[in-house]
């Protein structure tokens, strides 16, 4: 089949595993024999051999904090983030017809004008589906006039409700559906399989220190604060550990907590390496520690660290829990230093088996949650979606450019008259 | 005018001069009653103020303590829906396993059972 992947951001551009996914599934389609074409924004790095024929065309606007700028300003960055960029439309149509995809799995489209690449996929009669790993209806949609939404037929609490969706967890879909947006019931509900594929387990070190290991963006909602705090405490009862913490965000905040904590020679800062270099840190330790927030949509991390037999110290209410059992694959904490201190000490004293807990882990990802299955679940799905009529709430509209730059420009006229109203600054 | 007519209209002028005095110091007295009873509507107006602050201040608790327990509880809940998906995804995997061991045939290519909604 031939599969085109859209991603506003593609590795080695991008830390979180919502573009790493991306990665991984253009990596495992191609291997099958597949010809996957990836659409994502340019980069200023090298760029090295990607999984995919990638073409990085497609402009990305403000993706992350908004500019400290006039507030009508800051809606027209806006709208072009999450409504339309004209030129990436036009972009997308070209490369529908030159590629010609039996199907089009769509990412995180939040920067690129996403709703206007949404239009030209229904416009063009594409066999499409989302692939969720974040709130991407709600980035889309949220904040912009229902005016400008109007202009693309789109009312938001209804326009997602024919797409189907593979989503990575419950605890993302509740999270959009509360929110009063519908999804489609053609949802299917898996984890990103972790590819190990040429990764070897490294022994663990016999030297009587337990390893913890921490890996994410280093901010505040992945827990990094709750982490230091719980490592204080726990040093309090069993001082031989170490926390090897990988991952780049307020590193210098971070450093000066852990330094106020008195953790020097106990937590060691990384920064951001290679992924052969975590698997290697994850498989010589003991449990990997994740107090992420609550609304965590998965956590590839955690399931990557079980996939190497790394016990997973998890918020019970992260999209990861849903994976794996309490006492089974992982331990379950409520998202609290206290809570994360009393787990550590559990693995420290010998309380909680942590051995038996890792292989059972590793077991479990390498049987039941495999990337081999995940890219098995993925395949069904999108030849199942191939073979059936398109995604169009209006099957007979216009697909050519001169309609996808009208209705662009539509757009943009009402969001300005809405602006000049309004009296913005 | 007759002797009996000056003998009355005598007292009706006193009588008039003393009501005129007498309305007067009503009347000047009122500012210092009207007074009094703006200080007293005033101390009640406070008094209700501050009944009104204490039962605002009431309801503000109750209902954030209201809203913490039904963070907690959905906190809580998710948690258990979690630990429940958890464990039916597991049986799910074991089902699908032991149903290919007790057939004996090739295993598909299968996929993770998705969780019906």
């Amino acid at each position: 089949m031939r599969v085109m992947l859209i991603s506003n951001l593609y590795p080695p551009k991008g830390l979180g595993g919502y573009e790493i996914a991306a990665f991984d599934l253009a990596s495992g389609l191609s291997l099958r024999g597949h010809e996957v074409r990836v659409l994502t924004s340019p980069m200023d790095q090298v760029q090295p051999a990607s999984a995919g024929d990638v073409h990085r065309v497609l402009g990305l606007k403000t993706h992350g904090p908004t500019p400290d700028t006039t507030l009508s300003v800051a809606r027209f960055l806006h709208y072009e983030a999450a409504v339309s960029q004209v030129d990436n439309s036009l972009i997308l149509r070209q490369q529908l017809r030159e590629f010609e995809p039996d199907h089009v799995m769509v990412f995180n489209l939040v920067g690129l004008g996403g709703i206007g690449l949404i239009d030209v996929l229904r416009r063009t009669q594409t066999s499409w589906s989302m692939n969720l790993g974040d709130t991407v209806p709600l980035g889309l949609t949220a904040g912009i006039d229902p005016g400008v939404l109007d202009v693309f037929g789109v009312d938001p609490l209804n326009y997602f409700n024919d797409v189907p969706f593979i989503s990575v967890s419950s605890t993302l879909t509740d999270e959009i559906e509360s929110s009063g947006v519908r999804l489609s019931r053609d949802l299917l509900f898996i984890p990103r399989g972790i590819d190990l594929t040429g990764v070897t387990h490294a022994r663990r070190p016999d030297d009587g220190i337990t390893r913890f290991v921490f890996v994410g963006s280093l901010h505040e909602n992945k827990g990094v604060g709750l982490l230091l705090e719980a490592v204080a405490m726990a040093r309090e009862h069993y001082p031989r550990f170490q926390v090897d913490v990988f991952g780049r965000g307020e590193d210098a905040k971070y450093k000066t907590l852990a330094n106020q904590l008195g953790l020097d020679g106990i937590v060691f800062f990384h920064g951001f390496v290679d992924r052969q270099r975590i698997l290697a840190a994850l498989s010589a330790a003991d449990a990997f520690l994740f107090p992420t927030s609550e609304r965590e949509p998965l956590g590839q991390a955690p399931l990557q660290a079980a996939a190497m037999g790394c016990v997973p110290v998890l918020t019970e209410q992260s999209g990861a829990a849903e994976w794996l059992s309490d006492g089974a694959h992982c331990i379950k904490i409520r998202r609290t230093a206290e809570a994360l201190a009393t787990a550590m000490i559990s693995i420290l004293s010998g309380e909680t088996d942590v051995a038996a807990l890792g292989h059972r882990a590793q077991r479990y990802m390498s049987r039941s949650l495999s990337y081999d299955r995940y890219l098995d679940a993925v395949e069904a799905f999108i030849e199942r979606l191939s073979s059936r009529p398109a995604i169009s709430s209006a099957p007979a509209i216009s697909a050519g450019a001169d309609e996808i730059v009208a209705l662009d420009a539509r757009a943009q006229t009402v969001l300005h008259t809405v602006l000049r109203t309004e009296g913005n600054p | 005018m007759s002797t009996t007519s000056r003998l009355v209209a005598r007292p009706k002028a006193w009588l008039r001069a003393k009501i005129q005095a007498s309305a007067l110091e009503a009347v000047a007295e009122l500012p210092a009653q009207v007074a009094g009873m703006s200080a007293s509507v005033a101390g009640m107006s406070a008094s209700v103020d501050d009944m009104s602050a204490s039962v605002d201040d009431r309801l503000g608790a109750l209902a954030a303590q209201m809203e913490e327990e039904r963070a907690r509880s959905q906190s809580e809940f998710r948690a258990l829906r979690n630990e429940v998906l958890a464990l039916t995804r597991r049986l799910n995997h074991l089902e699908d396993a032991a149903s290919l061991d007790i057939s004996g045939q090739t295993a598909p290519s299968c996929a993770p059972p998705a969780t019906a909604r």
